[in-house]
């Protein structure tokens, strides 16, 4: 079921948010029962085939926090915390990943093992690293009370189960047990239902047409011109965003319907002055998990902590992030852009003392995102050199045939410049609308 | 083990941060100060340790995000002073 679909706005919404508030006057715990069914349907909807593979996951993964907390031996709470973490990547890797590590291994072998075809379960990979920041914050006695159904719920809460934000046990179960979440009100109704119309405004009207003028320069790679390439990859780079961004906004939305505030995933990014800048404002709950649940960890297990140890760290977290996104070689080499620029922004922090104008480290730090995210969207390498050789010059200036694509997807493109660059985003709105006391 | 107060704490910041001390006091956040990201976090707290003779625990590195909660957190451990 698509958050845009009229089947979820006008008819499973709804009814979800009216049994959630009006059993609530009833009962203490039925809220509960109402958003862990809700969300076993939200996703059985997708391929109810796919539904045990998320309730296996999380019936072990309770036990496997149970077992952390119940024991008192720092030993045996390791050995199951570790054990867990490596069900939990295998879990993962078994349906994401099996097909590529076979090409991988058929190439660099010589080998013949046909792909197993596993079918790729929806939110597998938010629900895998929550699960794992649920599982460590148990051995770190950061979650005290814990039960199955509100453990099923902090997983499956439909409205960020399939693209997040990443959220923390203990945030939403603080927000979940609060009653007064439980009472309708009209400020987060309003504010929910507005944000909601960003994020559809963001997705329909601005993501998917830029899709039409991605589609056709990434399909035609061969043929592009310099002007063509940049726009087709300047289209990608405000697609990914307004897609992503948008999917955030009515998430969040839909969330404070309930009157429950989802953690802020974006804030400008695109105005960010610095690569570091910029993994501070984008796909924020991705970052924090990388930084508290790898780079702290890793980093502090070393005996020797210098800038040299903390680069590599730094650039294998990346590496490892690129990957999380999706069974590619490509994501590896944009997770590998995004490390190097890691490394490079830090040494130059370290190293070099005057400052570059903020506008021009904008622009720098814009146009390195936009090259990544050529990696990003590209079938295969050949596309990506491809573009990025057009972007260069080397296909070529001849002006676009704007035959084409349709001219009203440029406008888009220009209005979507002037919403990043102009506006303040939605995070703000929610922040301003929450100072104003309703009358 | 040895103690450590506010002023030496606020001194560790701004070194790391590269920002003077006396733009910095107890309501000072990482959000506030570009410079203080996930790096210089780590060294804030690795000279923090150094000088309590104490380790914070790694799965606190991502929560002491201000200077009142790194106090917060020193006067848990005992070594604020």
């Amino acid at each position: 079921m698509l958050f845009h679909s009229p089947l979820f706005l006008f008819l499973f919404l709804p009814l979800v948010l009216f049994l959630y508030f009006f059993t609530s006057k009833y009962s203490r715990s039925a809220y509960e029962y109402i958003l862990v069914i809700s969300g076993l349907f939200f996703y059985a909807y997708w391929d109810i085939y796919l539904s045990p593979i998320i309730i296996i996951s999380i019936i072990f993964n309770f036990y496997f926090a149970k077992l952390i907390k119940n024991k008192t031996d720092e030993k045996i709470k390791k050995t199951v915390l570790v054990f867990a973490i490596i069900f939990n990547i295998f879990w993962l890797a078994i349906f994401k990943y099996t097909n590529f590590i076979t090409q991988n291994l058929n190439f660099l072998f010589n080998l013949n093992i046909d792909p197993i075809n596993l079918p790729f379960p929806l939110a597998i990979s938010f629900v895998t690293f929550q699960t794992i920041a649920h599982l460590v914050d148990c051995y770190n006695g950061k979650i005290e009370k814990n039960n199955l159904i509100r453990y099923s719920l902090f997983i499956i809460f439909f409205p960020q189960l399939i693209a997040g934000p990443i959220v923390r046990y203990k945030n939403m179960m603080s927000q979940f047990c609060n009653e007064k979440n439980r009472n309708f009100n009209y400020k987060n109704f309003n504010l929910g239902l507005i944000v909601i119309l960003i994020g559809l405004f963001k997705k329909i009207c601005i993501a998917d047409n830029l899709a039409i003028l991605v589609e056709y320069g990434f399909e035609n790679y061969e043929n592009l011109s310099f002007y063509e390439s940049w726009l087709s990859s300047l289209c990608f780079t405000f697609q990914i965003y307004f897609d992503f961004s948008g999917y955030i906004d009515i998430a969040t939305g839909i969330s404070l319907l309930f009157n429950i505030k989802l953690p802020q995933n974006f804030n400008s990014p695109y105005k960010s002055s610095s690569i570091i800048n910029f993994w501070q404002r984008w796909h924020i709950t991705l970052s924090h998990f990388l930084t508290n649940y790898i780079y702290f960890p890793w980093a502090k297990s070393l005996k020797n902590i210098n800038f040299i140890n903390t680069m590599i760290i730094t650039f294998f977290v990346f590496v490892l992030a690129g990957f999380w996104h999706g069974p590619s070689w490509l994501y590896v080499i944009f997770g590998c852009l995004h490390g190097a620029g890691l490394v490079i922004n830090h040494i130059f922090r370290k190293f070099f003392r005057f400052k570059i104008f903020n506008i021009l480290s904008c622009f720098l730090t814009f146009n390195y995102v936009n090259l990544t995210f050529i990696f990003f969207r590209s079938e295969n390498l050949d596309t990506s050199i491809n573009l990025i050789k057009s972007m260069i010059g080397l296909n070529g200036f001849d002006y676009p045939d704007y035959s084409n694509f349709n001219i009203h997807i440029i406008l888009i493109l220009l209005l979507s410049i002037i919403i990043v660059f102009v506006f303040k985003n939605t995070n703000h709105l929610i922040e301003r609308f929450n100072s104003y006391e309703v009358q | 083990m040895s103690k450590i107060n506010l002023k030496q704490i606020i001194s560790i910041v701004s070194k790391i941060v590269g920002v003077p001390s006396e733009q910095l006091d107890i309501n000072s956040e990482s959000s506030n100060f570009y410079k203080w990201d996930s790096l210089a976090q780590l060294n804030i707290i690795i000279e923090i340790e150094k000088k309590v003779g104490k380790k914070i625990d790694a799965s606190m590195m991502g929560e002491l995000t201000s200077i009142k909660l790194i106090v917060d957190h020193l006067k848990k451990l005992n070594v604020i002073s």
